[in-house]
């Protein structure tokens, strides 16, 4: 009896301790086989150059917990980088808006493997907002791949079925609408206020914890509008639990997820949200481990089985390399931070 | 519901696998043991075996996320009955009874009634689940910003009955969590509350680092203390308390589970109602019934080593693990970060979760639920087999068991989320529970207001700001005016009945 405790006791020990071996080293996760059945032909034509690099690991650090959009989006990523001889290793450091996640990774060392896994609004918002230890000159673009779709959606029963009619409705109706977004005083409250401007039109913006909060209050009808992703959006709408308006996608203009939404720009309105992901090595990163990643990130762009799984998640595969990748935020910081600034400081005062 | 025979038997052909089975047990396993180590939250191996998601097919996926979170759930009870530090942030609430009993010598009796109440809530959870998923799926989106400040309100309101002692103590207590929860970056103007111009603290004081902190470093230092005054005595602590246990109390007798029938029950209507909500969570759950029950319960040990306590408390956490699926399975919008996680694996394995999950994979929500089921029975069967095994650990001695905890708790605040700041808040927190050892105050009512009163200012602002500055709007609807008439009669109830208490006495 006691012996059979004994062995109870090392099995419950072996488990606990393999596990916490398998957070701390990233060499845990490379033993799973990489993904089999990578599909088909151009795959093929690609195979021998990726087998004759080396193989290296890395880590891509992602600044919310497991689960949403943001981290699937790596994980995929992480686990078609197998392929191409590169072991990716998702590291979740949630906190302050993945600020915090930021922080780390532009303190570590430029030959480090770490990457960060981010979008305006951790590499430019956020530092504009105030002191969060970094800013975008931090880091080294390594290549972009993923672009979230946003939209806005209204109520099952809302008395307007387009933006123009929306608009019209707010005009008429002052101070009865309400809109719920995630969270104030941020950038997604800035979008939201781009979408609809509050000094021409008179309506509520309620801030929520995020998607989920904004989906259930919208679904009970307890807002009227609501701003958030397609993803979480889509199935609510074939429900007829709510109503999605537009979408506010900045790299191309109709998701292949709804294709029926117009994008926001159609209604002549200049709000479409810098929301693509990218990776992000602390400055000074080596060019050729910059050059191995984003080669692979390009072509993984290009996987129909990963364009699918991105599109199912409410991201648009589309890759920008890593010029492209400066460019394009270099574009935000010069004509969206000046207004964001300026409205924060507006909001705060 | 009408029952869909086809894809019943799909689904029964994918879990009644031998494959299926391992898969879960071992989840089990795991969620247990690393449900019993303070500090290491369970959704960090929920976490570690997403990637799993990609490689194994969905009934065995599946089995290992809902056996880890499970027996997680369950596991977080045993060291906080054995050595009074909750082993997850849902088992705070059983340390006040549960490691009460083990100082009494129950210890056994303790971690019995903690399983046994652990599987019967999960049970209750993972029925109502599968009976009740589409009513009360529908009535989560009624919940808005206007009734959710009610609930709250009558949340807050039990901090009254945990302060029944001694009324200032509870208040100050209060107050404390209070000022924890309000720490970072206002939720509306994005203004800085008493960050103390430290970067990190603009993101709050975080949870689980200040549970784990606040209940097992005060234990910690308490027993090292006295293992350095008194060697001798303190180095079979464990060991004499629980053989003497072991030779005149041979367990759980059912008379006794029978007895706690009713805190169990309550415990489980109560987790299940609030795992069905999106924010509340386990741990709010745990304290609201314990709390509640502690209104009905005659045991005049109740918050010093009752077996009602452990029962109401883990019967409630529980609970909440079926529940938590309610509005991801309703709606596709996970209720909390573990059905999110559970949401993302179910993506991953190409299930998009939505309203439609039901109707269009019928087959994928049956074999979740005959998961849920599954799980709890083989949660029983582990942790009855586990534990001997923890109870043998308390009679490691003290000199290396204690800081085998306290090296687990450092460990356990940093995997949290990768950043030496947790561990840095937990040891903070660690004063804080000393403080209130010392000075003997009531921890619930800290732990109850640090959680609710973020949810409540949040929700009462986004009131508020709907509402345009009417306060008629906090009693516009049925749900709200029903929350706060129980509120208002609850405390009315409490109040005449600790005056007939008082009067009992004189």
């Amino acid at each position: 009896m006691t012996k059979k405790k004994v062995l109870l006791l090392m099995l419950a020990m072996v488990m606990v301790v393999s596990l916490l071996a398998g957070c701390g080293s990233p060499d845990a996760e490379p033993e799973e086989e990489p993904e089999p059945d990578t599909p088909n032909g151009e795959e093929v034509v690609e195979e021998p150059a990726a087998e004759e690099l080396e193989e290296i690991d890395i880590d891509i650090v992602v600044g919310f917990g497991a689960g949403g959009s943001n981290d699937l989006s790596a994980r995929y990523l992480a686990e078609a980088m197998h392929a191409h001889g590169i072991n990716a290793n998702v590291v979740n450091m949630p906190g302050g808006m993945g600020t915090e996640a930021a922080y780390h990774v532009s303190t570590q060392a430029p030959d480090s493997h770490m990457f960060m896994w981010a979008h305006p609004l951790i590499m430019s918002f956020e530092p504009a907002a105030g002191d969060r230890g970094y800013t975008i000159h931090d880091f080294d673009p390594a290549g972009l791949v993923a672009s979230p779709t946003f939209a806005l959606a209204s109520k099952a029963d809302a008395p307007w079925d387009d933006m123009d009619s929306l608009i019209e409705y707010i005009q008429e109706n002052p101070g009865e609408v309400v809109l719920g977004g995630q969270g104030e005083g941020n950038m997604m409250h800035f979008i939201a206020e781009l979408i609809l401007d509050p000094d021409e039109l008179d309506y509520s913006y309620v801030g929520f914890g995020g998607g989920a909060d904004v989906a259930l209050n919208l679904t009970g009808g307890h807002v009227d509008l609501g701003h958030l992703s397609l993803a979480a959006a889509r199935p609510l709408h074939e429900d007829g639990d709510l109503t999605v308006l537009v979408n506010t996608q900045i790299l191309i203009d109709r998701d292949p997820l709804m294709p029926d939404i117009p994008n926001i720009d159609e209604f002549g309105i200049d709000a479409r949200e810098p929301h693509p992901l990218g990776l992000w090595a602390p400055t000074g990163a080596p060019q050729e481990l910059i050059d191995r990643v984003s080669s692979a990130v390009e072509e993984i762009a290009q996987d129909e089985e990963f364009i699918q799984n991105y599109q199912d998640i409410g991201v648009v595969a589309h890759y920008l390399n890593p010029q492209e990748q400066w460019d394009f935020f270099m574009e935000v910081e010069d004509d969206m931070i000046p207004r964001f600034v300026e409205w924060l400081e507006a909001f705060d005062g | 519901m009408a029952i869909d025979t086809v894809a019943l038997s799909g689904a029964v052909a994918d879990v009644f696998t031998i494959q299926t089975i391992l898969f879960i047990m071992m989840g089990i396993v795991v969620g247990i043991s690393v449900g019993a180590i303070p500090g290491l939250a369970h959704s960090l191996p929920i976490a570690l075996v997403l990637p799993f998601s990609f490689i194994l097919p969905l009934a065995q996926t599946m089995g290992l996320l809902i056996g880890t979170y499970v027996g997680g759930t369950y596991g977080g009870s045993i060291t906080a009955i054995a050595f009074g530090t909750p082993g997850t942030s849902g088992a705070a609430a059983t340390v006040a009874d549960g490691y009460g009993l083990t100082q009494m010598g129950k210890g056994k009796k303790a971690l019995q009634m903690g399983l046994y109440a652990s599987v019967l809530g999960g049970f209750f959870g993972s029925f109502v689940l599968i009976f009740l998923v589409v009513p009360i799926g529908r009535m989560a989106p009624s919940f808005g910003p206007g009734e959710l400040t009610a609930l709250y309100m009558l949340a807050l309101s039990l901090v009254v009955v945990f302060s029944a002692e001694n009324p200032g103590k509870g208040i100050m207590s209060a107050g404390i969590g209070f000022f924890l929860a309000i720490i970072g970056r206002d939720i509306i103007t994005g203004g800085l509350r008493f960050t103390f111009g430290i970067r990190q603290m603009q993101s709050g004081f975080p949870l689980v680092p200040l549970l784990m902190g606040f209940f097992a470093l005060p234990v910690i230092v308490k027993e090292i203390h006295e293992f350095i005054k008194d060697p001798d005595k303190s180095g079979d602590l464990g060991e004499s308390i629980l053989d003497e246990a072991k030779k005149k109390e041979p367990g759980l007798t059912i008379k006794e589970l029978f007895k706690s029938g009713k805190a169990i029950g309550i415990g489980s209507v109560l987790g299940t109602f609030l795992g069905a909500l999106p924010g509340p969570g386990a741990t709010l759950a745990s304290y609201t019934s314990y709390s509640v029950y502690s209104q009905i319960s005659r045991d005049k040990n109740y918050g010093k080593g009752s077996l009602d306590g452990v029962a109401a408390a883990e019967a409630a956490n529980n609970a909440t693990c079926g529940a938590t699926f309610i509005p991801m399975l309703t709606f596709g919008i996970p209720g909390s970060s573990i059905a999110a996680l559970m949401m993302a694996a179910l993506v991953m394995e190409g299930v998009p979760v939505g309203p439609r999950v039901v109707v269009d994979h019928t087959q994928v929500v049956y074999t979740l639920f005959i998961l849920m089921l599954m799980t709890n029975p083989l949660n029983l069967v582990f942790g009855w087999l586990l534990i001997p095994v923890f109870t043998k650990l308390s009679k490691i001695p003290a000199q290396v068991l204690w800081p085998i905890i306290a090296i687990f708790l450092v460990i356990g605040t940093y995997a949290y989320s990768n950043m030496p700041y947790h561990t840095i808040i937990a040891i903070v927190s660690g004063f804080i529970g000393y403080f209130y050892k010392w000075y003997k105050l009531p921890d619930g009512p800290l732990i109850l207001a640090f959680l609710v009163t973020p949810l409540f200012e949040a929700s009462f602002r986004q009131a508020l700001t709907i509402a345009r500055g009417n306060y008629l709007y906090f009693v516009s609807s049925p749900i709200s005016i029903g929350l706060w008439t129980v509120t208002i009669l609850s405390i009315f109830f409490f109040l005449r009945r600790k005056k007939e208490i008082i009067e009992d006495e004189e």
